[in-house]
């Protein structure tokens, strides 16, 4: 994918980043709520609407697909395209924090 | 001890889906549970009377309210209470530990909240058309109907002018909301 594309989608919201983390593995909306409350010690507990809403906007732009239905719950994984722009969202904040870090050691 | 209470225009009182939402919760907290919620719930809700309890109330706008949508919610035990046009209203167990509120990003919040705006709008339009219509009805007529009639169609127009200037005090406090908010975001 191109830069640019993947520019389209940086920086995100903690809530989309925390999502698609959530998808590495498959799983349904609960199941990605559940995911980003245990990883964040509780700090992130996400609303059923703004997940709903998220995945419909990662489905649509193709970041995730749709894999399986159980128990009419929808299960969602995330596709190449979305590990891509992850890994770039990744290396734009490690440069962030760098940056910090720096100033930090500095003062 | 009456078992059944209506509250008239409960649109009107709260500008907003989270201050709807939190007099949802009070009435509860006071023992009052909303009965259901119809087409008919922009002129009133009828509560009957239970035990006290402590419930989270939601108002959410779905454009698109398929069976997907309220699966989904539900699985984060959201319980469905009813729905009017695209407005749906929600409720949980306060203790439960799947998240409190529906929206926890401030874009989505502040799309209810425009959506909200748009469903008062749709209520003002045919206030004014009404009040229009009966003030124009009035003028024209005024020399050919009887003294009862003029005063009957002089009381309703004033309760639709009455109406009309609540909503719209209303809907501009909502506007300063969404104003706000769009300053924040």
């Amino acid at each position: 994918m191109q830069e640019k594309e993947i520019k389209k989608y940086t920086p995100m919201s903690e809530t989309m980043f925390l999502l698609l983390l959530s998808l590495y593995d498959s799983k349904h909306g609960y199941g990605t709520m559940k995911f980003v409350k245990e990883k964040t010690n509780g700090r992130v507990i996400l609303g059923a609407g703004t997940i709903y809403q998220t995945l419909s906007k990662l489905e649509k732009e193709k970041l995730i697909i749709h894999t399986e239905n159980i128990n009419r719950q929808k299960k969602y994984v995330i596709t190449e395209k979305g590990k891509e722009v992850v890994d770039y969202e990744v290396n734009r904040l490690k440069s962030l924090v760098q940056i910090a870090e720096d100033i930090h050691n500095e003062g | 001890m009456k078992d059944k209470k209506i509250i008239l225009f409960p649109f009107i009182r709260c500008y907003s889906p989270e201050k709807l939402a939190a007099f949802l919760d009070s009435m509860v907290r006071k023992g009052w549970f909303p009965k259901k919620i119809t087409l008919f719930s922009y002129f009133f809700i009828s509560f009957i009377k239970t035990e006290k309890k402590e419930y989270r109330f939601a108002v959410d706008f779905n454009l698109m309210s398929s069976r997907g949508y309220r699966d989904f919610y539900s699985s984060f035990n959201w319980i469905h209470l009813g729905k009017m046009s695209n407005l749906n209203l929600w409720y949980k167990e306060p203790e439960d530990d799947s998240g409190k509120e529906i929206y926890t990003e401030k874009e989505h919040i502040l799309q209810n909240q425009k959506r909200y705006a748009l469903f008062y709008l749709a209520a003002i339009i045919p206030l004014v058309m009404l009040f229009a219509a009966i003030t124009a009805m009035l003028v024209l007529s005024f020399s050919q109907i009887t003294v009862l009639k003029a005063v009957i169609y002089c009381i309703i127009d004033i309760l639709l002018l009455c109406t009309l200037l609540a909503t719209s005090r209303q809907f501009s406090k909502l506007l300063k909301l969404i104003n706000k908010e769009k300053k924040e975001l």
